[in-house]
């Protein structure tokens, strides 16, 4: 199939995706209310805000993934591998049971980003040959290191404070600030893919080793270093946003590899839409399922991406 | 010389003595690890049997000056078993192994629960039996039915329309007192209606939830947390129009110990002045 005939039912996809997170959630709601005294309905305000966030996370995080396990060619490679999620944890923690949340609504997602990013820093620095295996142990290291801070902290905290730590390690997509939050990570999204696209071909090359890349005029350590910390930075930004979403990352990519093949210029977009689709669903599924309580959006992706996955391996297993 | 060397002696072990019985306590008496059950002990005259405290009971002002034996719920084992005390009282949180533990070591433990004006009567009835005190545990009992028959008469009297409360504990996630928790007990005296009703203890809730259910009023205990930064909040009604009660001290309403009517009292007449400024600068009584 042509690369532009599967983007386009991507995006037809996500649209609709799109559609039915403004159209459904914990209270229904008829489309002559969605505009009241001229003005848009509060909930579907909610809606439109959370499902765009839950679109760009995925897309994000997609995308991340999709680099990571290319780069370090490793099928178990997902976004949070560099110690983003640890030292994400560890921020976000300590700025909820330091007292910093206080500060106001952006104090938690600001700790959150500069752990995920000292973290991602304190790798690349504590790892000297900066190859993508030594990246990895050094990452997997220091996320350890950062887990064990964080469950201290949790140790030490109260339960009103560890609901919300627990609660932001979760994931959720239903207090991002479109200004702050939203509109800045979409930019870097962007940003992003479009580096990527004009990239694909060394992230190609990439994929069969450094060496490989290397005989074919690639600087392939500085472009493992320049991808790694691309990938590592949208995660940082996307988790200091939602919290820790866990099986977007790893699945999409996958799925979307299955289907579609290894050209990354080809899978690039429908990664990135497929992660938006994915996390739009599981976000309107949290919503729909508990009403009141709502589900963590994290733990739908992890429920509906674990079966699905296992399905996918086994059928692609049976089929060779 | 030898006698005036037993003498220093004997001084310096006095003095030795002296300060560490400081910090000593008496043996047989009883280390509360909750704030609520604190307050009662202090209430029913009591206090002086009080040898340690959890890090959170901080009511009254004196019992700060008792050692402390843990936080709350959360015994630190060496530190009782040192002192000695004949009683350990706590909700129960406290994780069975450690209660076995001061069991094992010849203490007793009493772990109820401590959640509402039923358990509150039941801790009151107990304590009286174990601290020798039923008279005053009786006027206690006394005392709670009387404030809870005339917060319920006052209201059913006023005749005022019950203003419909969403009660946030904690604002990102959204925890809030569902149905049968405290919080939902107090405000039904103060005239407020939770409006998580299908949801039991500090549930989770989503924004679209309290958007579609539109309380009159919120109650807001996360007092280390500005309610107006959160841009999440501001399709809420509530807060858009200002009607955020913070309780004058959160203390005394969410510990149900002896303090709790006081707060009821306060909680209400915050509600009344509230209500009563936004009739008179125009706005329209929910």
């Amino acid at each position: 199939m042509k690369t532009a005939r599967i983007i386009l039912i991507y995006l037809a996809a996500a649209l609709a995706a799109a559609v039915c997170g403004v159209l459904f959630g914990a209270t229904r709601i008829p489309l002559s209310e969605f505009v009241q005294d001229g003005a848009l309905n509060p909930i579907v305000e909610l809606r439109i805000v959370r499902t765009a966030a839950a679109a760009v996370v995925g897309a994000s995080l997609a995308v991340s993934g999709l680099i990571f396990q290319a780069v370090l060619r490793n099928s178990l490679a997902e976004p949070y591998l560099l110690g983003v999620s640890g030292g994400a944890g560890l921020g976000a923690a300590g700025a909820i049971l330091l007292g910093f949340s206080a500060w106001g609504f952006m104090s938690v997602p600001l700790f959150a980003l500069l752990g995920a990013v000292t973290a991602n820093l304190l790798v690349f620095a504590a790892v000297r040959r900066r190859t993508a295996e030594e990246l990895l142990l050094g990452g997997v290291m220091i996320g350890t290191l950062a887990s064990s801070l964080l469950m201290v902290l949790i140790t030490f905290s109260h339960s009103r404070d560890m609901a919300g730590v627990v609660w932001w390690m979760l994931g959720s997509v239903q207090n991002v600030d479109p200004a702050r939050q939203l509109a800045p990570t979409a930019v870097l999204l962007c940003a992003a893919t479009v580096f990527l696209l004009f990239r694909a071909g060394d992230v190609d090359l990439l994929t069969f080793g450094p060496e490989y890349a290397w005989n074919h005029g690639v600087n392939a350590r500085l472009m493992t270093v320049i991808l790694l910390a691309l990938a590592s930075l949208l995660a940082a930004v996307t988790v200091s946003m939602a919290g820790i979403i866990g099986f977007c990352g790893l699945v999409v990519p996958h799925i979307v590899r299955r289907l579609h093949g290894g050209s990354h210029r080809k899978i690039l977009i429908p990664a990135a839409l497929a992660g938006a689709v994915y996390l739009m669903l599981a976000d309107i599924l949290g919503r729909v399922v508990s009403p009141v309580r709502e589900l963590p959006v994290g733990m739908v992706t992890a429920a509906v991406g674990c079966p699905v996955f296992l399905w996918l391996l086994n059928r692609s297993r049976a089929g060779s | 010389m030898r006698r005036l060397f037993n003498l220093v002696l004997l001084l310096a072990l006095l003095c030795l003595t002296a300060c560490s019985d400081e910090h000593k306590s008496a043996p047989g008496g009883v280390v509360s690890l909750s704030p609520a059950l604190t307050e009662l002990i202090c209430h029913l005259g009591q206090e002086k049997r009080l040898v340690a405290r959890s890090t959170a009971c901080d009511w009254p002002e004196s019992v700060k000056k008792l050692p402390t034996a843990g936080d709350f719920a959360e015994p630190e084992l060496e530190r009782i078993l040192a002192m000695k005390p004949a009683l350990v009282v706590s909700n129960e949180f406290v994780n069975p192994k450690d209660a076995d533990a001061l069991r094992q070591a010849g203490i007793a433990v009493e772990l109820h629960p401590c959640d509402g004006f039923n358990d509150y009567r039941e801790w009151v009835i107990l304590m009286g039996k174990l601290l020798d005190c039923p008279h005053e545990a009786e006027n206690e009992l006394k005392r709670t039915d009387g404030r809870i028959a005339g917060f319920e008469a006052e209201f059913n009297s006023s005749q005022k329309k019950t203003l419909r409360a969403l009660y946030v504990i904690w604002d990102s996630p959204l925890l809030t007192a569902g149905a049968d928790s405290l919080p939902d007990a107090v405000g039904r005296l103060a005239g407020l209606e939770n409006i998580v009703k299908s949801e039991k203890g500090y549930p989770s809730i989503s924004l679209e939830f309290v958007l579609k259910e539109d309380p009159d009023v919120i109650v807001w205990f996360a007092h280390d947390k500005d309610w107006k930064s959160n841009p999440s909040w501001s399709g809420i009604r509530a807060i858009r129009e200002g009607r955020v009660l913070i309780p004058r001290d959160d203390s005394a309403l969410l510990r149900p110990g002896p303090r709790i009517f006081d707060g009821i009292a306060d909680l209400k007449s915050d509600l009344e002045t509230m209500f009563a400024d936004k009739e008179t600068s125009g706005d329209a009584q929910p």
